[in-house]
């Protein structure tokens, strides 16, 4: 056995500026959204009510980003709507991933008639916007976090399908799954015991960047109004708000922005540094 | 049959299937969940048999197949049903503000090809120098970024601060419109030989389009980036070097026509995002597109707008798609050949 | 042994390619890889030069770092020297670059993938015509790719210039490469491995049919090869390289006649075992393969030109 801190893998990473870039974001930006309590400096803003006397105030040293138009901390709100986003990333890849690798083995694995249905399926899903997918499904529920979740989840899985089907064909031509179907294994073990292992470490990498892509999507969707609703701290609603203000209140909208693209970025260099250093492994 | 012919033919029915599929998730999208249409469309005021009289009307209070045999065969006469929010049929609506949009989606889908492809080729040719570096930080950025904040920034540096460019809109307001034969503005302003019109259309465009194409051309730059450098490394490039073609000629033609193939094959999906994140742009630049259509329709719950805006813009992708697919056949004469992909 | 003074056996003429103590080293995780240990030969005007050893020998190594390929690359250290003619051009990119495709020309293993698959054959040709004669018009680089073409008895050849590289059987794609190397008379052919890629017959015929038009056109050969079979048939001289250091050195009538080296014999030994799918590698490493280069006599590099 070897130490993880040996294998070249883990050498190529640590040796990538950007990778480790990208894992100093995600950190910065997971550790604030695991203690925002201790971290928020005004907790309480993270409600409805802010201080009526401290309105559109600008950055300062007791407001680090500024105020917003009730007097909210938009450091506190910007930190809780971190939470707010990783926990729908999370959720909505825990659900969207299983269900899309499952469809992608399946369609890959059993015969072309499957395979057929099962990726049209898929096209009749990627043929459709995401966000336009997502907004109309959150249209006939009623716009809220939870429904913004559930619709990005039912257009996220066929991505998840779409490459476990492409590892699987490659994986099927492989020596040890024909060894383990000549042995008479059954469906499930030749599927998740043989070939699902080696597609997993594609399926993490491309899990890792699409925490960013989550978050960008939810965003999108809340910027037009039809994700988490007020007083939920949420990025994409705070730009939207702050951007009636422009340009006199210019922080309430460049700050969540910069917020976006700092966690959106930490997720994709991450993601692309373990996509390099899986690479080098092979 | 050639074989181009054959894989067009191919495409055309695979695309049927698709747009089939997406009106039947549609469907059954707007049918399964909670709550009546008839009621949510006719508004809490109603009376029961107002809503009714709607149920029948619309075929509501019949299975759920018999239904969606109804608005396929109300679709084969190219009717989407009627929006409760407009009032009108959303053929109309839809036929009034999918010009704005397609504009905008053109545009950018153009500026993303022709910036993002040489980003990336330069990128792969000078890799490992600093403007590689800094080719692919941009990229990152720009992928990494929503296409709303795009539009929010540049919006507050070159029309806020700058002022260079129009701050919304798609042409002046005191501007006499030029007359609509197409909806296109600038095929307009282009027909009508009204030049000012059309430079004040294009002035209205450019920040919107920008906003809207920065995450595609990140994501082209970075593609094209990565199948060139793979493309570097085939033995037809050692051989083209061997016999010392020149360097900037393996460059933009050699390596770059193979490498073009995945590309554009992606490029292709990416559409999609273009096509969704235009809803983004349009609400930042009040962009008379369909995005703010298609979120009051959303927010009125009005059933048949929202399944008929999202089959229209699925159509577009899919057109879009195979408009690539042969795109793709052109540059791979493999697919050419074979007929079907590879 | 003899010692480093001029060739002995009338050898008067020009050295084409002399490559004088070249070494190579990848700097990798755990320090440098040593890939050449200092590797000398020469080719003469007309001379047929095989360069045999198994793959990992460096062999295919040394034909990239003569035509400047490596070099382009990011590699850690190169040392020794390259003369084409008498033009030292290791480190010279520009003289490596100007000679490519025109003075020094190369034939790939494997020459299906060596043509790019979205160009016509006859835009691949005319591209190579142009480094010899950069002026050259359209339809005098199509007489001269069709007479090219029917040199290597391709009878059609406009059907073969208007096609892709996955239109033609391996072995047409093999003979048209031979064609494009020789299509601007090269001072130096390198060619390495042509052919083992295809089946025995076909690239027997390949063989001899390149044997056949570099005696035609004159050129000097690098032949590289891991069959020692095959050059028997075609090579002056041999070289024997055994990972990165050059083992023995004999006329092909001495190396066959009498295998001093104990690499050479293994590979010898090797011969007989050829098949048609898989070339074998020798059959064990051992320690006797290290030891130092054998000269047989008559064969010895030439002093170093004085400039």
């Amino acid at each position: 056995m070897t130490f993880i801190s040996e294998s070249p893998g883990w050498r190529a990473f640590r040796r990538n500026p950007t990778a480790l870039t990208g894992l100093a974001l995600v950190t910065l930006v997971v550790c604030a959204a695991l203690f925002a309590d201790l971290i928020a400096p005004y907790p309480s803003h993270a409600g409805p009510v802010g201080d009526f006397t401290a309105m559109s105030a600008q950055p300062s040293g007791q407001y680090l980003l500024g105020t917003d138009t009730i007097g909210r901390d938009l450091f506190t709100r910007i930190i809780y709507a971190y939470r707010l986003s990783l926990e729908m990333a999370i959720v909505v890849l825990a659900i969207a991933t299983p269900i899309g690798v499952v469809v992608g083995l399946l369609a890959g694995y059993l015969g072309p008639a499957w395979s057929y249905a099962l990726m049209r399926l898929t096209d009749v899903f990627l043929s459709i916007p995401p966000l336009v997918l997502a907004m109309s499904i959150t249209g006939f529920l009623e716009p809220s976090a939870i429904h913004g979740m559930m619709a990005i989840t039912a257009m996220w899985w066929p991505w998840y399908a779409r490459l476990t089907y492409n590892l699987t064909r490659a994986e099927k031509q492989e020596g040890y799954v024909l060894a383990a179907e000549t042995v008479g294994a059954s469906l499930p073990h030749i599927l998740f015991r043989e070939i699902l292992p080696n597609c997993m470490p594609a399926i993490l990498t491309k899990m890792t960047i699409d925490v960013g892509f989550v978050i960008l999507i939810a965003s999108s969707m809340s910027f037009l109004g039809l994700g988490a609703q007020a007083p939920t701290p949420d990025l994409g609603s705070m730009v939207a708000d702050g951007a009636k203000y422009m340009p006199d209140s210019w922080w309430l909208t460049v700050f969540p922005a910069l917020a976006i693209l700092i966690v959106v970025m930490g997720f994709n260099l991450l993601g692309d540094g373990l996509r390099e250093a899986a690479d080098v492994r092979r | 049959m050639s074989p181009l012919l054959k894989t067009l033919i191919h495409r055309l029915i695979a695309s049927l299937v698709v747009l089939a599929g997406v009106s039947m998730l549609m469907f059954l999208i707007a049918r399964v969940i909670p709550g009546d249409p008839a009621r949510i469309a006719l508004g809490p005021n109603a009376t029961e048999a107002q809503v009714q009289a709607l149920r029948h009307e619309r075929h509501l209070d019949e299975p759920i197949p018999v239904q969606y045999w109804e608005y396929i065969r109300e679709l084969a006469h190219g009717n989407l049903g009627n929006s409760l929010y407009s009032n009108r049929p959303v053929r109309v609506d839809i036929a009034q503000y999918l010009p704005a949009t397609l504009e905008l989606v053109f545009t950018a889908g153009l500026m993303m090809t022709l910036i993002g492809i040489p980003v990336g080729v330069l990128s792969a040719r000078y890799r490992g120098r600093w403007g590689d570096h800094i080719g692919r930080i941009a990229s990152i950025m720009g992928v990494s970024t929503p296409a709303f904040v795009w539009g929010v920034i540049l919006q507050l540096v070159f029309a806020y601060l700058w002022r260079l460019f129009p701050i919304e809109g798609r042409l002046t307001a005191t501007l006499p419109a030029p007359p609509s034969m197409t909806g296109f503005v600038l095929i307009d302003a282009a027909l009508a030989g009204d030049g000012r019109a059309l430079v004040d259309a294009l002035h209205h465009l450019v920040l919107p389009a920008l906003a809207l194409a920065m995450a595609g051309i990140g994501q082209t730059a970075r593609l094209t980036r990565a199948s060139m450098v793979e493309t570097y490394r085939k033995p037809f490039i050692e051989m083209a070097n061997a016999y010392g073609f020149p360097e900037s000629r393996i460059a933009n033609r050699y390596a770059f026509r193979p490498a073009l193939v995945p590309v554009l094959t992606i490029l292709g999906l990416d559409l999609a995002a273009l096509l969704g994140n235009a809803f983004l742009v349009e609400s930042v630049f009040g962009w008379p597109g369909l995005s703010r259509y298609g979120v009051e329709v959303i927010l009125h719950k009005d059933l048949d707008a929202i399944v008929g805006t999202v089959l229209i813009i699925a159509t577009a992708f899919l057109v879009a798609n195979i408009a690539v697919d042969l795109l793709v056949a052109l540059v791979n004469p493999r697919i050419r050949f074979a007929g079907g992909r590879s | 042994m003899s010692v480093a003074s001029a060739g002995v056996v009338g050898k008067d003429s020009a050295v084409v390619l002399g490559v004088r103590n070249l070494r190579l080293s990848f700097s990798a995780l755990r320090g440098p890889v040593e890939v050449l240990h200092g590797v000398s030969l020469h080719v003469r005007r007309g001379e047929k030069v095989a360069l045999v050893g198994e793959s990992g020998s460096g062999k295919s190594t040394i034909a990239r770092l003569v035509l400047g390929l490596l070099q382009d690359e990011e590699v850690a250290a190169i040392g020794g020297s390259v003369r084409l003619g008498s033009r030292e051009i290791l480190g010279d990119q520009t003289a490596i670059r100007a000679a490519r495709g025109d003075r020094v020309a190369m034939i790939f293993q494997d020459a299906v993938s060596a043509f790019n698959p979205t160009f016509l054959i006859g835009d691949q040709f005319r591209e190579v015509l142009r480094r010899g004669d950069p002026k050259i018009s359209n339809s005098e680089a199509l007489r001269r790719a069709r007479a090219a073409l029917a040199d290597v008895y391709l009878h059609e050849p406009d059907r073969v210039l208007g096609s892709y590289v996955f239109q033609l059987s391996g072995g047409m794609s093999q003979r048209v490469m031979i064609a494009l190397a020789l299509a601007n008379d090269p001072e130096l052919l390198i060619a390495d491995e042509p052919g083992s890629s295809l089946d025995v017959t076909v690239q027997a015929r390949t063989l001899h049919l390149m044997n056949e038009l570099i005696g035609r056109h004159g050129a000097s050969v690098l032949f590289i090869s891991h069959n020692l079979g095959v050059v028997r048939e075609f090579a002056d001289r041999v070289y024997v390289i055994y990972r990165g250091r050059i083992v023995e050195h004999a006329t092909a009538a001495q190396l066959f006649a009498d295998p001093r080296h104990p690499y050479t014999r293994a590979l010898l030994a090797a011969i007989p075992k050829l098949d048609r799918t898989r070339l074998p590698d020798t059959p064990e490493t051992s320690p006797s393969f290290a030891d130092p280069l054998i000269e047989h006599a008559g064969c010895s590099e030439p002093p170093p030109a004085s400039a």
